[in-house]
């Protein structure tokens, strides 16, 4: 099998995940008690307003009938309006996934930086104080949960030493730098305004080393492994004997061979990092997806809930088709 | 190796050096007299009086907009505490049924139209839909307290004076024109017949009103969540000349949980915390030297309902029962921590009319609990069982711990005992409407700040509990009492009335009064000029920066100080 006709397969593999996902949240959001319709109209419900209500949000339809609208509503990008003020849900979550997608960035870099570097470190340090060292921390910082950590960090940065601000993702006193990519770190760049681009780093500090440092673990664990097994290969003790040095040998073949499961490991922390991110959001009042879907559970905003957790759905899928096709470039075994 | 490590290392300290250096010495000066407040609070849909229905809607409509008339901040929100606003001063005539007012002139919305009798017209015809065009909400202000059924027509008399006709002699009408549901609407920015929505990116497009303190600078929402809003002052607000609004920028910072406001707030990130600080984080800041807390009773109270078509609960003396065994001063300092306080009465303390009439049946009494029931066969061998729900989603404060806290008063009398079931709000509404919940327990937050708001609770039809049903008589006998004390224009009058009625419900207990809530904020040392009364209007524009004030309690208003709105009409309860 080429590249070519494995990436097809694994986007055609993927739709039917999708698809399935889609129908589980749309069956399970409408056999929930309660009428959300009713829910936004307090003492007094006028019939011809409630009509209309469920008219307008098409809920006036049979089930299977809003099942299709949905459907072929998704494949032309349009996830609903919003039982709130009857906005598309799809220009809420553009509007809010830059903030997440920067949290998760920079969350997922430097948990694979310290893990890596922790577990290279661990591997070369073998059974040594050191190394049963890092793997408990590896353990308490994977088991930890990750509000309570964020919760901390901020007792001790922003209560106690008030080095780092405790949450949002910009300074109110000042206006954020203006919207291209969403991602602050990078309009503040493109812009050409660095003092933006620090006081956007000084915020996400807190949230991402809080959630970088829960991810992190599971890669110090993985790569220390791999790293050990590894080392113990022909071809280092080759590469040993033939005098080079310790550190070629160890970033520079013993590291490429034990990143492949690593790479893979990326992919499925992902979805990991995002429902990690629901509660770093909502820990540092971050504006992202998270404390999106969280205020919109709120408010009952059923339609809302559905299109949020349909994109997490489509998001997951894509990243882990992405990985894959990562890997298959790195990995020639993958493609046949 | 080493050289490698050392590169490295000297490569982080150069970037984080320099990062430092950038964000200390390219700081861009801040913005001189600004405020940034915090809340957990949000905008629930729009900031248009003809729609919006919130507490946090309306004090942002506040800041941007003016009523004809206002209340005196701070005072009880008495007849005699409605101040000018638009309006320079006004009469009334034929009996309470007609108001002329005059209006100020040489005022101006923000793109330089004028403000005249023309716009005050417009914004009744278009709010009430007086004329047929307009809007009459249905989840509107308006709609909620019928305003079309009181007022007839508006009628402009001259350039700056406008006329109310009203269908009947209403006592609170200028307190009702004083609400943020009432605030005139800038005719050129809201259409008669639609609402003026959200726009990202148009602020002006945003809002319906206009005349207020502020500006809009900015508002930042997704979906209905609310990040920030920039207030920037106006420079041709009616009271400038007076130095209002005190602060140029007040920003408002949206934050996902209490506890994230509380953290900023105690990091010094916000220069005041407002709505909503849990109990254990009040009194933690109370205890703080650092900071100010400002407090108020407020007008939020809970109450328990009885299902009146199952039995026993149909029963006086059961009800009676059961109001004597709970004991409210433990229930407001074990699960409020001393910020509620006990409520004997429907109507809340703090306001005219308030009698705690509920204190005869004692507190923990449970020598007449067990008297009463043990005369419908409930003792301590054959015990009552009560299944008592309380809304488990967060729509009322610590829900569940009043919950167990009612369980364990009631089954220490030693002859009920309780079964606990929690239904999240949407399902614990449609179980109240079809009346299949024995006992629960119900919040109210009033629409207007009078006893006629609260008096009509144990009676009121939307809560189903059958009690006009049960007791047809005495359904009728409150329901006069009601009509009686919101018809009389006389202060003794409606005393009377309504202290008849306390005394009745005390009696029959179709609803027992739990806790009245109360108001909060947090504020650093130096900041002054907040007020909290039982408007609960934030008044953000009274805010300002001063010298290191004490710190400690600040109560703005003393219990039994609030007199109240008159209030007359015919409301379909």
């Amino acid at each position: 099998m080429s590249l070519k006709s494995y990436v097809v397969t694994r986007i055609l593999l993927a739709i039917p995940m999708v698809l399935l996902l889609l129908t589980f949240v749309f069956f399970v959001i409408r056999v929930m008690p309660g009428d959300p319709a009713l829910l936004h109209f307090e003492r007094r419900v006028d019939p011809a307003a409630l009509a209309e209500f469920r008219r307008r949000l098409g809920l006036d339809q049979p089930i299977p009938i809003q099942y299709i609208t949905y459907l072929g509503g998704l494949f032309v990008g349009n996830f609903g309006l919003s039982m709130q003020d009857f906005s598309p849900i799809v220009d809420h979550l553009i509007a809010r996934f830059p903030a997440t997608l920067e949290l998760a960035i920079y969350s997922m870099l430097f948990a694979v930086i310290l893990g890596i570097i922790l577990g290279v470190f661990s591997s070369k340090r073998y059974d040594s104080t050191t190394d049963h060292s890092i793997r408990l921390f590896g353990i308490i910082t994977y088991a930890i949960p990750v509000f309570f950590l964020g919760m901390i960090f901020q007792l001790i940065f922003a209560v106690w030493l008030r080095v780092l601000p405790s949450g949002t993702r910009f300074d109110p006193h000042y206006i954020p730098p203006p919207r291209i990519t969403g991602l602050y770190t990078i309009d503040s760049l493109l812009t050409g305004n660095l003092w933006a681009f620090m006081v956007s780093v000084r915020y996400l500090i807190l949230p991402t080393i809080t959630l970088g440092l829960v991810l992190c673990g599971i890669f110090i664990r993985l790569t220390r492994t791999n790293m050990i097994e590894t080392l113990r290969k022909d071809f280092v003790v080759a590469a040993e004997a033939r005098g080079l040095s310790d550190s070629r040998i160890t970033y520079w073949y013993a590291l490429r061979n034990a990143f492949l499961p690593i790479l893979t490991m990326i992919g499925l922390q992902f979805a990991v990092l995002l429902a990690g991110a629901v509660l770093t959001e909502t820990t540092f009042s971050w504006p992202g997806l998270g404390t999106y879907i969280v205020d919109r559970i709120a408010h009952r905003d059923y339609t809302a809930i559905q299109g949020t957790v349909v994109f997490y759905a489509i998001l997951v899928a894509v990243v882990t088709l992405i990985v894959d096709l990562l890997y298959a470039a790195f990995d020639p075994r993958i493609r046949f | 190796m080493k050289r490698s490590y050392a590169i490295a290392i000297a490569l982080v300290v150069i970037i984080v050096v320099g990062g430092i250096g950038v964000y200390v010495f390219l700081r861009p000066p801040p913005i001189a007299n600004l405020v940034v407040m915090g809340t957990t609070d949000s905008i629930e849909t729009v900031l248009d009086p003809a729609r919006a229905y919130d507490y946090f809607g309306w004090s942002i409509i506040g800041a941007l907009g003016s009523g004809l008339v206002d209340i005196e901040p701070g005072s009880t929100a008495a007849p005699d505490d409605i101040i000018p606003s638009l309006a320079a001063s006004w009469t009334s005539s034929g009996a309470g049924t007609i108001y002329d007012f005059t209006l100020k002139q040489g005022l101006t919305f923000e793109d330089g139209a004028p403000f005249n009798a023309t716009a005050v017209k417009y914004t009744f015809d278009r709010c009430c839909n007086l004329t047929g065009d307009g809007l009459y909400h249905p989840e509107g202000f308006q709609l909620g307290i019928g305003l079309a059924d009181v007022i007839d027509n508006v009628t402009v008399t001259g350039e700056y004076t406008v006329r109310f006709y009203l269908q009947f002699p209403w006592a609170p009408f200028l307190q009702t024109m004083a609400a943020q549901g009432c605030f005139i609407v800038d005719p050129s920015h809201a259409p008669k017949d639609q609402l003026v929505n959200y726009t990202a990116g148009n602020p002006r497009g945003s809002h319906a009103v206009g005349l207020g303190p502020y500006l809009l600078q900015s508002w930042s929402r997704t979906g209905g969540t609310d990040e920030e809003i920039v207030l920037v002052r106006n420079p041709n607000y009616w009271d400038a000349a007076n130095g209002i609004p005190k602060t140029d920028v007040f920003i408002i910072k949206f934050y996902e949980t209490d506890t994230a406001l509380a953290t900023a707030m105690t990091a010094g990130e916000i220069d005041v915390a407002y709505r909503q600080l849990s109990a254990t984080q009040i009194n933690a800041f109370r205890a703080n030297p650092g900071v100010r807390v400002w407090e108020v009773a407020g007008p939020f109270i809970q109450y328990m309902c009885f299902q009146q078509r199952i039995y026993p609960f149909n029963e006086t003396l059961i009800r009676q029962g059961i109001a004597a065994a709970l004991n409210r001063t433990n229930l407001v300092h074990t699960v409020f921590l001393g910020t509620a306080q006990p409520l004997y009465t429907i109507i809340p303390e703090g306001m005219a009319y308030h009698k705690p009439s509920f204190e005869i049946h004692g507190e923990a009494n449970y020598t007449y609990t067990q008297t009463v029931f043990d005369l419908f066969g409930y003792n301590t061998t054959h015990k009552l069982d009560i299944d008592l729900y309380y809304e488990s989603s967060g729509n009322y404060p610590q829900s569940a711990e009043q919950a167990l806290f009612y369980k364990s008063n009631l089954e220490a009398s030693g002859v009920m005992t309780v079964t606990l079931t929690g239904l999240e709000w949407a399902s614990y509404r449609a179980a109240r409407s079809a009346g299949t919940m024995p006992v629960y327990c119900y919040g109210w937050y009033p629409d207007y700040i009078d006893p006629d708001n609260y008096a009509f609770l144990p009676f009121a039809t939307w809560l189903n509990m059958g009690y006009n049903d049960t007791y047809p008589a005495g359904g009728v006998q409150q329901y006069n009492l009601w009509v009686w004390g919101r018809s009389n224009t006389t202060d003794s009058g409606r005393q009377t009335s309504y202290y008849a009625l306390q005394d009745l419900q005390a009696q029959e207990c179709s609803v027992i009064p739990l806790y009245q809530g109360g108001a909060y904020a947090v504020s650093k040392t130096t900041i002054h000029g907040i007020i909290l009364d039982i408007t609960i209007n934030f008044r953000q524009w009274l805010i300002y920066w001063g010298a290191p004030a004490t710190t400690g309690p600040f109560l703005a208003l003393q219990t039994n100080e609030i007199s109240v709105i008159r209030y007359q009409g015919k409301f379909d309860y």
